[in-house]
């Protein structure tokens, strides 16, 4: 149907048609326009408006202060910051740690369900309960998994021998992250390894069977086979986690609350105590629109280096 | 599609949109209506106090039958986000429950109303001294009582008196001094275990990155005779006292007598399981205890309360036993389109003698209301008694009547938990000096 193609009611005057008559293409943005209008005000506006605080001081302990411009004021104040940048390292550390684990877990776990395996869908229905969890049952569930006191995590490690004696997981600055990150990779890993088993399913047998014919080994078809059918796949998949990980806000919150000192303290939990804390939301839109830029240019760069050519099988 | 039914589509969802946008808004006339207060805050959420509030409010819609109370949870540690959230879009509530640490952060949002105009015909009836920690200078630099004072939140000492007596020690020589806390806790934690393999401590308390490590370490920190900050507001937490205090704290966690990294909640399991010999905690802790251990009463018989340990001279005067007080307080909003009935309302909750016990033998929440402290329950009661007594050494800290209160206990919850999992105290202490010296404008 030709987007320019006019619509009217039967019989119109001449001015009735004026007023009434719609192309194609202007009666399916008025349809799309209450979507727009609430993605507007929803996104589009706060995002906006974020960006906009970020130039102003502007805290909720002061009102009558109101909002007043600072220009790169905010900005300054984080880069010269030691604790802003350490909150850089820890944020990487944790994205790398939980994006690498659960892309790991859930690709070992792809490659074994796509098997033909007795009871496949059960163990895919029963891997997929992370994911289903919701994070902060799960994130509580592991904070008692981790207790120093009652957990079972202290208590399997103490029964194998591989500690001497209960360790806070979740109290010792220099465990923290780990734990936290362990807990990260469990909720994690299912959504990876669904991605990767319907995309492993994609790939047409009668090539993985050439592959044999021409005698591949299992690692040979693995490198030269899979991992190029699944490379656009595997791309976006990274890509949406390591952007998700980097909000990752409940799982950590309800562990420790960026602590302890400041062991766990991510860019999410910094912004949330910065502006929902210590009510500064210009700084907390300041940290909130650095992050917006680093995100931008590192879903470019990593498109750019892993996009490439889309390979023709 | 027919033309016509595509532009009548459009005009359906048109009108609907419209439709419910005004009928949403619409109102009956403001003569059929009653007077709506809105109040905000965690007592209707807590198992321990919510029938308590919802007999309050019935109570209060008995004697003012045109008013009607409505009531908006919000969980304790949410209360300050979501209250001055509200206030900043102009959607805050008529009145509110906060805690008194706080009030400093209220004080200079500009949000809420000050109230010695209001209460000046009942506010010296208070008990001494919590009324003057409410006025201070907010955002126009001039002193304004902010809050009513409503029910007695400061710490004391709980003791695990069945512990006390595996011990071999005397459940009824309660410690007074640091030294006497010492003995008693350091033989608790000689148990070792219990007998499901459970390790025994000996005191427990909030050693986490939170508010209320550092309100808790700021009790031990007033009984060694330091301060956050002094009287002038200049930053002295790591003075010889407060490095003594955190150093006593390291001490406990690395001879095994006290967990570090363990949340405030933490405390009701172990207590309630018999698996520490104290923690130091308010009196709705009663409560709690009850619930936590499922046995009601019952487990009354095993605990008892005293006076906050102290290294300061004088130990047999209450008023030597410092405490930090985190009374709940109410606060009336100046966005209230009814003042007068909000203010009606917290001021039934905070003096009406007949409320107010009825809320104390409920939660073991007791008022602050000297003619409501009359009733004999308080002074029979000797869990109540001590409450009382403790009252005289209570204070506000510094920091709570600063609007960068959050970020100062931040500061503090660090340098705690980073002297307890190894660091050096008097390092630590040196941080969050320098970290508060920045916060308060005092670089040298």
């Amino acid at each position: 149907m030709s987007s320019t193609k006019s619509i009217s009611m039967e019989r119109p005057t001449t001015a009735a048609r004026r007023r009434l008559t719609l192309t194609n293409t202007q009666f399916s943005i008025m349809l799309l326009l209450p979507a727009l209008l609430t993605l507007a005000f929803t996104v589009l506006y706060p995002l906006l408006r974020g960006i906009y605080l970020s130039f102003h001081s502007y805290s909720l302990v002061d009102l009558a202060s109101g909002i007043q411009w600072v220009g790169l004021d905010n900005f300054k104040t984080l880069l010269s910051s030691s604790a802003y940048r350490s909150v850089w390292g820890t944020t990487l550390i944790f994205v790398a740690g939980s994006v690498g684990g659960q892309f790991v877990v859930g690709f070992l776990t792809a490659l074994v369900l796509n098997q033909d395996l007795a009871q496949r869908n059960l163990f895919r229905g029963l891997l997929l309960m992370p994911w289903i969890v919701p994070t902060v049952v799960a994130a509580l569930l592991w904070k008692w998994i981790f207790n120093q006191q009652y957990g079972i995590f202290n208590y399997v490690l103490h029964s194998l021998g591989l500690i001497s004696s209960f360790k806070a997981w979740i109290g010792d600055p220099s465990l923290a992250l780990f734990s936290v990150t362990l807990a990260n990779i469990w909720k994690g890993f299912p959504f990876h390894m669904i991605v990767l088993l319907a995309a492993l399913q994609t790939i047409p047998p009668d090539i993985v069977e050439a592959a044999i014919i021409d005698g591949a080994t299992a690692l040979q078809r693995f490198r030269y086979v899979v991992l190029p059918y699944l490379r656009y796949i595997i791309m976006i998949d990274l890509l949406i986690s390591i952007i998700w990980t980097f909000q990752s806000f409940t799982t950590i919150w309800t562990m420790t609350e960026g602590g302890p000192v400041t062991a766990t303290t991510t860019l999410a939990i910094s912004i949330y105590r910065t502006a929902f804390q210590a009510f500064d939301i210009g700084m907390g839109a300041a940290i909130g629109t650095i992050w917006l830029v680093a995100m931008l240019i590192f879903s470019v760069v990593f498109v750019r280096l892993f996009g490439g050519t889309r390979v023709e099988v | 599609m027919n033309d016509r039914i595509r532009i009548l589509t459009i005009l359906l969802v048109v009108g609907a949109l419209v439709a419910s946008f005004f009928t949403s808004g619409a109102a009956p006339s403001p003569q059929e209506e009653p007077i709506v207060i809105r109040f905000a805050g965690w007592i209707g959420m807590e198992e321990s106090t919510a029938k308590q509030f919802n007999y309050m409010v019935e109570k209060f819609q008995e004697k003012h039958p045109n008013v009607k109370i409505e009531y908006e949870g919000i969980a304790w540690e949410n209360t300050r986000q979501q209250l001055l959230m509200e206030a900043a879009a102009g959607n805050a509530p008529d009145a509110a429950q906060v805690a008194a640490p706080w009030i400093g952060q209220f004080a200079y949002s500009g949000a809420i109303e000050p109230l010695e105009e209001m209460a000046k015909d009942f506010a010296a009836d208070y008990v001494p001294g919590v009324v003057e920690s409410y006025t201070f200078p907010g955002a126009d630099g001039v002193a304004h009582m902010w809050g009513l004072p409503w029910v007695a939140v400061h710490d004391t000492l709980f003791y695990n008196t069945a512990l006390m007596q595996k011990a071999g020690l005397d459940p009824k020589k309660l410690p007074s001094t640091i030294e006497e806390f010492e003995q008693v806790v350091y033989a608790i934690a000689k148990l070792g275990k219990d007998e499901k393999g459970n390790r025994i401590w000996g005191y427990t308390t909030a050693t986490d990155r939170s508010e209320l490590t550092a309100n808790v370490f700021n009790a031990w920190l007033f009984n060694f005779g330091g301060d956050v900050l002094d009287e002038n507001g200049k930053v002295i937490i790591n003075n010889e006292a407060g490095v003594k205090a955190l150093t006593f704290w390291k001490k406990l966690v690395d001879d095994g007598v006290m967990p570090a990294g363990f949340s405030f909640r933490d405390q009701y399991n172990l207590m309630a399981n018999y698996q520490t010999g104290g923690f130091s905690d308010g009196s709705y802790a009663r409560d709690v205890l009850r619930i936590t251990s499922g046995k009601g009463k019952e487990f009354d018989k095993d605990f008892a309360v005293a006076l906050h340990p102290t290294t300061l001279p004088n130990p047999e005067d209450p008023c030597q036993h410092k405490a930090i007080f985190h009374h709940h307080t109410l606060v009336l909003f100046k966005q209230s389109q009814h003042k007068d009935m909000a203010f009606e309302f917290i001021k039934f909750l905070s003096t009406d003698p007949e409320i107010t016990l009825y809320y104390a033998q409920g939660s073991s929440l007791f008022p602050l209301y000297k003619p409501a402290l009359a009733d004999p329950f308080y002074s029979q009661d000797a869990f109540a008694k001590t409450f009382q007594d403790a009252l005289c050494g209570a204070k506000l800290y510094g920091i709570s009547k600063t609007p960068q209160y959050a970020q100062a206990v931040d500061f503090i919850a660090i340098a705690v938990t980073q002297a307890l999992s190894g660091g050096d105290p008097k390092q630590a202490l040196d941080e969050a000096a320098a970290n508060l010296k920045v916060l308060y404008k005092q670089m040298d």
